[in-house]
């Protein structure tokens, strides 16, 4: 008799002392998850105090477990931006640059190809389909050797492609395209009515003009999903920059921030957190801002029809 | 009624030009085969262009074929004489200097086709058209597939001869398929998954072939060259057998081209005072002095000038002796005389009769050396001769293959034996361990999130979300440098328990816990965030239900949420374990692999398999072994590919497909 009218309610109460428990219920789950939250910040915060203390280790830099920072100063960061040891921004600049060349051919690729599998009907799109999904499970890590070789052999013909350039990092993200994205995007494809498509084409448009004019706008949400989560992924991809880029000079954030600042485990850890979080700062900003898109996408890909 | 004459003007006129083309390759005055090679291509293309523009006459209603033909020919062939200016090719350079003005009309040529090739045909009387297809977009494919296949054609040519054939040949089969995606109108949908297609077939199909080869071989550290390399560089290995002449050489060049080496002349007298005179780089370098006019002798004998060549000035000698370091006279009967010396004070080279060290066989595979009379037989890969301790041994070895060899060590190589499955029984285990943790606490602060009475229910999640938004390699550092001495939990361990120094990364057991937790911080954000999807998409309706038939949370917890959840995320769970299989970064960053096994391996307690391939690949301290990572990788593609496989084969991804 108490149910609620509305569909979102996942429960009803019972009947009883129905507001204490109730408050009482509400009152332990906040701090479940306030001790979670604590638990997930902890690590973050730690960073952001060591960067900003002069001392050496992660204890030292803290006010006991308390992340703030002890011995309060901007050194580590004026070391950072003016040491040779760390091109701060060239890796970041890296990595803007590798992230973002493969997140435009990635879009472009796998609309190109979601389009093509979620409207024709042609001899071979469901291999196709299922190509794409198995190809996915074949990931570069696993071909590194070949990669690596390949790229070397590359590289004697096509410096711009070869081991140690931005350009061959690129070209094995473009390899890696076709796989859950275009599933992603073909799904979202086959909810836009063909009525559209057709009441275009009577109009006299050609395919690719019902694509680029009609079809290309609606699908922005999906655009900006893939994008973001294809850019955050390459963004802080960490193997394939490791294994192919060697010079100081091309290295990208991830790889720069963790080799050069790396002896041992005696890091110099103000400095690291310094160059973590000038490097990391913008993504984790964006995504936290476009986290409804990024959770609507990964939403989606769990929860079928 | 008129019929309109089969012959259209822009054919014949395709037809004039290529005829120019590739009458001036045959009649131009090429010297030598040199010059032809790099324009071979353009010779085809030519050929191509002829070919196309006899079609277009000959079969007249086929227009767009002929049209194709000229156009693409035409491209290739500008194409290619625009790459070699750009990136100033000595070899075509040479060739355009011999041949001159005859290029400019092969180019002509070739751009005429390109232009006849873009002009309209007359209709043909009775030609019904097919296919509505836009003029102007109709070229521009054209144009954009010439331009992709006089490219392609260059790159397969040049990674043909220089990195291997098979690349060579991919790449042509390839740009073929590519034409006929484009041009076959039959194959439309194709041409929008092409370019995917072609970043997969390079960048994943061909790695995993070369992957399987490879792992077939014993390509690694003393087996990096291939046995042609190998051979060619001991064969460049020279001694001086017993009694051979030697003697001093003096330099003579041109005035004003001293800087030349294909100008030099060498007065050359040897131990019994017989004279020569040396040109270096001539077959018949070895010649007599009576053959040139050789100017007056100073004190010591030596000419001043030979013919018009004067004695190379002090200033000049040493740059010019080092270019001819190791440089041989030859001689059409004897052994060369090499420069093996340059003495600078003096102003000579010292030269020597000498011979290689080496000489293959190819019908019994073995080398011998000259100056021992060793044969050093091919053992897989590395030249050796004798037994048991006089085993010796030729540096550098080449890849050989050994079959299945790196497949069958790990069961039979004591080294990698126990390692090995080790390794892989931790990789099972971290990546099941992780996905059901992460599962549980996802699911858990889920259904805690989803409770509609808690306040302020976004900023937990965006908060709850911080460790799936920071960069995995960020965490990963951090939480190693927590764990270390001067972290903050190594001091809490410490105050607990009373020990001095307390290396959790030293002890297997623990190194194992700790990266499970921190695995567990990575990866509960993801969970929560899924489980939270599919927990929104269960209709209430259940829950009213089952409460009316008397079931406690407990209850609706196991029958409804869990199974729903389940059902949901269910592929996504196994998607994640697949992908903590081959969890690289965090292994690395965290551990390192540490702590080690031992010293025969260079595995680590906490490698999983892909850790453990990059440490066989590229680690280097122990030597890389190529081949058996490849194979390792070749068995992960295996475990990882099967889960998947069958994780499509119990989810609606099947049936999707179809639809």
């Amino acid at each position: 008799m108490t149910s609620t009218a509305t569909s979102k309610a996942p429960r009803i109460t019972r009947t009883g002392p129905v507001v204490a428990n109730r408050r009482s219920r509400t009152i332990v789950r906040l701090i479940i998850v306030v001790l979670f939250c604590i638990f997930a910040l902890y690590p973050f915060l730690v960073v952001i105090a060591t960067s900003f203390s002069t001392a050496r280790s992660l204890t030292a830099s803290m006010q006991g477990l308390i992340p703030l920072p002890r011995g309060f100063s901007l050194e580590n960061y004026n070391t950072l931006f003016t040491s040779e040891q760390t091109p701060i921004f060239r890796w970041l600049l890296n990595s803007i640059f590798v992230s973002g060349i493969s997140t435009v051919i990635t879009l472009v690729l796998t609309t190109l190809a979601a389009y093509s599998f979620s409207r024709f009907r042609f001899y071979g799109r469901r291999s196709g389909l299922l190509a794409t999904l198995v190809i996915q499970v074949f990931p570069s890590v696993v071909a590194l050797v070949a990669i690596y070789l390949l790229l070397q052999q590359i590289g004697n013909i096509v410096p711009f492609f070869g081991l140690n350039s931005l350009g061959g990092v690129i070209l094995i993200y473009t390899g890696g395209a076709l796989g859950a994205n275009a599933w992603l995007m073909k799904g979202y494809f086959d909810t836009i009515p063909h009525e559209i498509d057709e009441s275009a084409m009577v109009d006299g448009a050609s395919h690719w003009t019902t694509f680029t004019r009609i079809i290309l706008p609606l699908i922005r949400p999906i655009l900006a999903v893939v994008g973001i989560l294809a850019f955050i992924g390459t963004f802080n991809d960490y193997l394939i920059p490791r294994v192919l880029l060697r010079d100081r000079e091309t290295l990208t954030l991830a790889v720069g921030l963790t080799t050069f600042l790396d002896n041992q485990f005696a890091i110099n850890w103000g400095v690291f957190a310094a160059g973590a979080l000038i490097g990391t700062f913008p993504i984790i900003i964006v995504f936290l801002l476009l986290q409804t898109q990024i959770v609507s996408g990964l939403a989606s890909g769990a929860v079928k029809g | 009624m008129r019929q309109s004459s089969p012959l259209s003007f822009p054919d014949l006129l395709a037809l004039v030009f290529a005829v120019v083309i590739v009458a001036t390759f045959v009649i131009a005055p090429w010297q030598g085969n040199a010059a032809i090679d790099p324009t071979f291509i353009a010779f085809a293309a030519g050929i191509g262009g002829l070919l196309a523009a006899l079609w277009g006459i000959g079969a007249p209603d086929d227009r767009n074929t002929a049209r194709i033909g000229q156009l693409i020919a035409g491209v290739v062939g500008v194409v290619y004489f625009v790459i070699y200016v750009v990136f100033d090719n000595p070899a075509f350079r040479a060739a355009v200097d011999i041949v001159g003005p005859w290029f400019l009309l092969i180019l002509g040529g070739f751009i005429g086709l390109v232009i006849t090739g873009a002009l309209p045909r007359p209709p043909f009387y009775g030609e019904a058209p097919e296919r509505i297809t836009r003029p102007r977009a109709f070229l521009f494919r054209l144009a954009v597939l010439a331009l992709i296949d006089a490219l392609a054609i260059q790159m397969a040519v040049v990674l043909g001869a220089n990195v291997s054939p098979l690349l060579g040949i991919g790449i042509a089969i390839f740009t073929l398929i590519i034409n006929i995606v484009f041009l076959d109108d039959r194959l439309f949908p194709w041409r929008w998954i092409s370019p995917a297609i072609a970043g997969m077939a390079l960048l994943i199909l061909y790695p995993m072939g070369y992957s399987i080869v490879i792992s077939l071989t014993n390509y690694g550290d003393g087996h990096l060259l291939s046995k042609e390399q190998v051979v060619s560089q001991l064969e460049k290995q020279y001694f001086a057998p017993e009694g051979a002449p030697v003697g001093d050489a003096y330099l003579f060049a041109r005035p004003g081209a001293e800087g030349q080496t294909a100008a030099l002349r060498m007065f050359i007298r040897d131990s019994d005072g017989r004279e020569y005179i040396g040109i270096p780089d001539d077959p018949n370098g070895l010649r007599d002095i009576a053959e040139f006019t050789l100017g007056d002798r100073d004190e010591d004998g030596i000419p001043t000038s030979i013919d018009d060549f004067q004695r190379v000035p002090r200033n000049q000698f040493a740059p010019t002796a080092q270019k001819l370091q190791g440089v041989a006279i030859l001689d059409a009967e004897n052994a060369p005389f090499r420069v093996t010396g340059i003495r600078l004070l003096q102003g000579r080279l010292e030269v020597r009769q000498s011979i290689p060290k080496y000489t293959y066989d190819p019908v019994t595979d073995t080398l011998k050396d000259n100056e021992t009379g060793n044969v050093y037989r091919n053992e897989r890969g590395t030249f050796t001769t004798g037994e048991g301790e006089n085993r010796r041994i030729l540096q550098p070895g080449f890849g050989v293959y050994i079959g299945f060899e790196n497949y069958t060590r790990v069961v039979t190589d004591p080294n990698v034996n126990g390692p090995f499955w080790r390794v892989f029984a931790w990789t099972v285990v971290f990546a099941l361990g992780s996905v059901l943790f992460t599962f549980a606490l996802g699911m858990f602060l889920a259904i805690l999130l989803n409770a509609r009475d808690l306040p302020l229910r976004p900023l937990w999640r965006s908060l709850l979300i911080i460790p799936y938004a920071v960069p995995f390699w960020l965490s990963a550092v951090t939480w190693r440098g927590m764990f270390s001495d001067g972290g903050p939990i190594n001091d809490i361990i410490r105050a607990l328990t009373g020990q001095t120094t307390f290396n959790p990364f030293a002890d297997p057991a623990l190194a194992k816990i700790i990266v499970l937790f921190v695995n567990l911080y990575l990866g509960f954000p993801y969970m929560m965030l899924i489980t939270l999807g599919a927990l929104q998409a269960i209709p209430a309706d259940m829950y009213e239900a089952a409460l009316i038939d008397g079931a406690n949370d407990r209850q609706q917890f196991q029958f409804i949420t869990l199974p729903m959840i389940l059902i949901a995320v269910g592929p996504l769970l196994v998607a994640s374990f697949a992908f903590n299989f081959n969890n690289f970064t965090l292994i690395e960053l965290l551990t390192s692999g540490r702590p080690p096994m031992g010293a025969g391996t260079p595995a680590g307690h906490t490698d999983i398999l892909i850790s453990y391939t990059y440490r066989l690949a590229f680690s280097g301290a122990r030597g890389v072994d190529y081949g058996f990572a490849s194979a390792v990788g070749m068995f992960i593609f295996l475990i990882v590919g099967t889960i998947t496989f069958i994780n499509f084969r119990f989810t609606r991804a099947l049936e999707e497909a179809a639809q």
